[in-house]
């Protein structure tokens, strides 16, 4: 295996890890007692230390073992967890961000790679004096001390007079499947001291026909003569940890974990309680003495006593059970997963793409032939592709939750340096586009989410001057809408200044003085270049660059964005997007000879024109039903010399407009294969690519929303014009 | 991994050669028919090879067989399979007898 690759996949993993991370730890900052989040980022800097060390990353290793060791103690209940350790936390993952990066070949200027060693030094040393330790002894103390209990903290601990480790195992099923094999874990444990006693554990071994032979259903409790450290015998169950139920109890461990590990034991705790005093870890009165206190104490099954007691219905307590094993479950879900190379997947769309036109041309050639079994046997060959041309899609699509992820720990640091009260409110992260958008949206959105927390969002006196709650909120939603997918930012702050916006954008003669804009209109000023309003500049927005950049950013993913604002009400982003850059379902229209192609997704419906719009005069707008429609004459605009013959016309939509396509023929659906442009015609308005029909020909693909947003201008100068 | 079986009298002796590990896995089905009679023998002493698949599937041979009041026996061991079975603290479990455990405690 080519070490590059492995170090790729370290890097890869570790940010994720990091990623996870961060989310626990603002997780943690909402419910300090969420031993879940604790435990999440104790195995996230656990494992990132452990994969850094394959790879010799000592710098990286050192680190994240003095994160590593408070993270123990916070996980043990020794350190409490509050604002400044959760900071400290965020920020260490900020450093092993850093380094990480540096293990992957990034490099840094040299006086900033030296403020961050220096940072580090600070860092290590704020860790360790959370650890409430003076040095770097965090190593040398006794192990049996090392290891607490909650119940050390109440009354005297109580200790089991065993010698040895206890070490508890349940291997995970995909063990072995995973190529690894729980004896060797045991010989490896062999050579770090001697297991002195160890009981088999194969209850879980189902009946003979469910049986699957490659399963892992074996566990173990064994006890442990050693004079390893607790991070060595630790680090024997590294590559297992994630699928495997491991409890390790140091010599004279506190009855009370004792007492855990029975309760959480698969086969019950009084099972548990007979084998520890068989094979000699506790004594009988021991294991007495530990269940009467358990029985002063709380007991354990909350299911039980709710029902027995409190008169819960079963089914109740059984779904809130499940749900919790859910949560439980949820994370070996991510084992179900491939890492495929994108390029690949890449490689994989375009030959779907040359598969549809060739279809596309058989089809064709098919019609021609007038055979009717040929006929029947291409079109269900283009049935089958199509399919295929969707899966092969699907396979990029991903949740645009993966690029909102990052923004809880945006959201609070910003909201920190500002001042602010600001929650955030995620909704359809769900929803899913394609990566190569996901992937370029990320930075749009960041400025957009900045702006709206600076700008968008009062301070909070301001906001309670207006009857508003302190806490400000800031929401991003995404939903799919007809073809498109639309990303929203928006808040509750005090909205667009429509007035000071139009007054700015006289001044810099962007609007003619007398001339009317609606409110769409004067909002979309804010994505000129230069412009801005902020009376205050700080370092986050304000300097009027930016929202033109968002927008061009935008329009090179063929997409738009505009602005829904109420004063004191807040404002509204709304950005929208096509769902693939790739192959879309087109429909083919002809003008003056020449085919094009409209996205069928934006085409609403087709109607004839009406005889008395026929060519002599052409209008520009069509009564639809009683509605005024505005039209573009396709012929004209493109300078095409209409072929004669009825004319017809494409409804399209796009956003909450439409618009009439004025065509001379409709030749109906077809599966497009988008062609970028050379880069001769990027700035060629209305065409969005261009594709190859089954014939051979090259036809345009036409880009809508420029066309409608001209058919609406068209419209509204010719009513100025007649007002 | 091949299997040889032997009827006498009643009792069924297979005898293992070769692999018995998870490449082995496939066996379970025949392993469970040939198992079936009243006093079955396992010949374990030319299994070069064994890992914890081939532990699980004596474990269900053996469950099997006590649940349906059979004898199954482990007849004879290779070094490698008493070393596993050692290993795993799984004497008991076969009805072995208890040479050298001279560290259990007690």
């Amino acid at each position: 295996m080519n070490v590059d690759e492995v170090l790729q996949t370290f890097v890869a993993e570790a940010r994720e890890l990091l990623l996870g991370m961060e989310d626990s730890l603002l997780a943690l900052e909402q419910d300090p007692a969420d031993g879940e989040a604790i435990a999440a980022t104790f195995r996230a800097i656990h494992t990132i230390k452990g994969s850094a060390g394959l790879f010799s990353l000592d710098e990286l290793v050192a680190f994240a073992h003095v994160a590593e060791t408070l993270l123990d103690r916070v996980r043990s209940g020794q350190v409490a967890v509050n604002g400044e350790l959760i900071a400290l936390l965020l920020e260490c993952g900020d450093q092993l961000g850093l380094m990480v990066g540096q293990a992957a070949g990034e490099t840094l200027a040299e006086d900033t790679a030296a403020a961050h060693a220096a940072r580090r030094a600070d860092l290590v040393a704020a860790l360790q004096s959370h650890c409430g330790d003076t040095g770097a002894t965090v190593a040398t103390t006794a192990p049996a001390t090392d290891e607490p209990s909650r119940l050390a903290a109440e009354e005297e601990v109580e200790r089991a007079h065993n010698q040895a480790w206890h070490i508890s195992l349940r291997f995970g099923p995909d063990v072995m499947k995973l190529g690894m094999d729980p004896s060797a874990f045991l010989r490896y444990l062999g050579t770090l001291g001697t297991i002195t006693h160890i009981t088999p554990l194969w209850d879980r071994l189902p009946p003979a026909d469910e049986m699957d032979p490659e399963c892992c259903y074996l566990g173990f409790e064994l006890d442990f003569l050693s004079d390893a450290s607790r991070e060595a015998i630790d680090s024997t169950f590294d590559f297992v940890r994630d699928d495997c139920r491991i409890a390790i109890l140091p010599p004279r461990a506190a009855l009370g974990d004792y007492l855990r590990l029975m309760a959480e034991a698969p086969e019950g705790t009084d099972r548990l309680g007979e084998i520890l005093v068989a094979s000699g870890a506790l004594t009988a009165a021991e294991v007495e003495r530990a269940l009467d206190r358990q029985r002063r104490a709380a007991p354990p099954r909350l299911g039980e006593i709710l029902t027995q007691e409190a008169g819960v219905p079963p089914v109740l307590v059984q779904a809130a059970l499940d749900k919790q094993a859910k949560v439980r479950d949820s994370k070996p879900a991510a084992s179900r997963f491939v890492r495929v190379d994108a390029d690949k997947l890449e490689e994989l769309i375009n030959q779907v793409g040359e598969l549809v036109i060739a279809g596309a041309s058989a089809g064709l050639l098919a019609q021609r032939n007038g055979n009717g079994a040929l006929i029947e046997a291409v079109a269900l060959v283009e049935r089958q592709v199509e399919v295929i041309r969707d899966r092969a899609l699907s396979l990029r699509m991903v949740e645009i939750g993966e690029s909102f992820n990052r923004f809880p720990r945006v959201v609070r640091d910003v909201s920190r340096e500002l001042g602010k009260d600001i929650e955030l409110v995620i909704t359809g992260a769900e929803t899913e586009l394609d990566k190569t958008v996901v992937e370029k949206i990320g930075d749009p959105l960041m400025h957009l989410v900045r702006n709206a927390m600076d700008h968008g969002i009062e301070p909070t006196e301001a906001r309670l001057a207006a009857g508003k709650p302190a806490r400000g909120r800031l929401g991003l939603n995404a939903y799919h809408e007809s073809g498109s997918i639309v990303i929203e930012v928006a808040d509750d702050g005090g909205g667009l200044k429509r007035d000071k916006i139009l007054a700015k954008a006289r001044e810099r003669g962007l609007v003619a003085p007398g001339q009317v804009l609606d409110d769409r209109e004067v909002f979309a000023l804010i994505f000129e270049p230069g412009f801005s309003t902020a009376d205050q500049v700080t370092n986050l927005s304000g300097r009027g660059v930016g929202m033109d950049v968002v927008k061009r950013n935008i329009a090179a993913l063929r997409g738009s964005i505009d602005i829904d604002s109420r004063e004191g009400a807040g404002t509204t982003m709304r950005i929208r997007l096509p769902l693939t850059l790739a192959i879309i379902d087109g429909f083919l229209i002809q003008v003056g000879g020449s085919p094009f192609v409209v996205p069928l997704d934006l085409v609403q419906e087709c109607v004839e024109l009406p005889a008395c719009d026929q060519r002599a005069q052409p209008s520009h707008y069509l009564d639809l039903r009683g509605e005024a429609l505005p039209c573009l004459n396709l012929g004209h605009l493109l300078d095409l010399e209409s072929s004669g013959g009825r004319q017809n016309v494409v409804v399209v939509k796009y956003g909450n407009r439409r618009a009439g396509l004025v065509v001379d023929r409709l030749l109906g659906e077809f599966q497009t294969v988008i062609k970028p442009l050379g880069q001769m015609f990027r700035h060629l308005r209305g065409i969005a690519g261009s594709t190859i029909l089954g014939s051979g020909e090259v036809a345009l693909i036409l880009d809508v929303p420029p066309l409608v947003q001209q058919a609406a201008d068209q419209e509204a100068r010719r009513l100025g014009r007649l007002g | 991994m091949e299997i040889h079986c032997h009827n006498e009298g009643g009792t069924t002796r297979l005898r293992f050669q070769g692999e018995f590990n998870i490449y082995a896995a496939g066996v379970k089905a025949q392993l469970l028919t040939l198992c079936a009679g009243p006093e079955v023998q396992l010949d374990l002493a030319e299994v070069d090879e064994i890992d914890t698949v081939g532990i699980q599937l004596l474990l269900l041979l053996y469950r099997q067989a006590r649940a349906e009041n059979r004898r199954l026996t482990l007849a004879e061991c290779s070094p490698t399979v008493s070393g596993l079975i050692e290993l795993y603290g799984l004497r008991k479990a076969f009805g072995l007898t208890q040479p050298g455990d001279g560290h259990e405690r007690g």
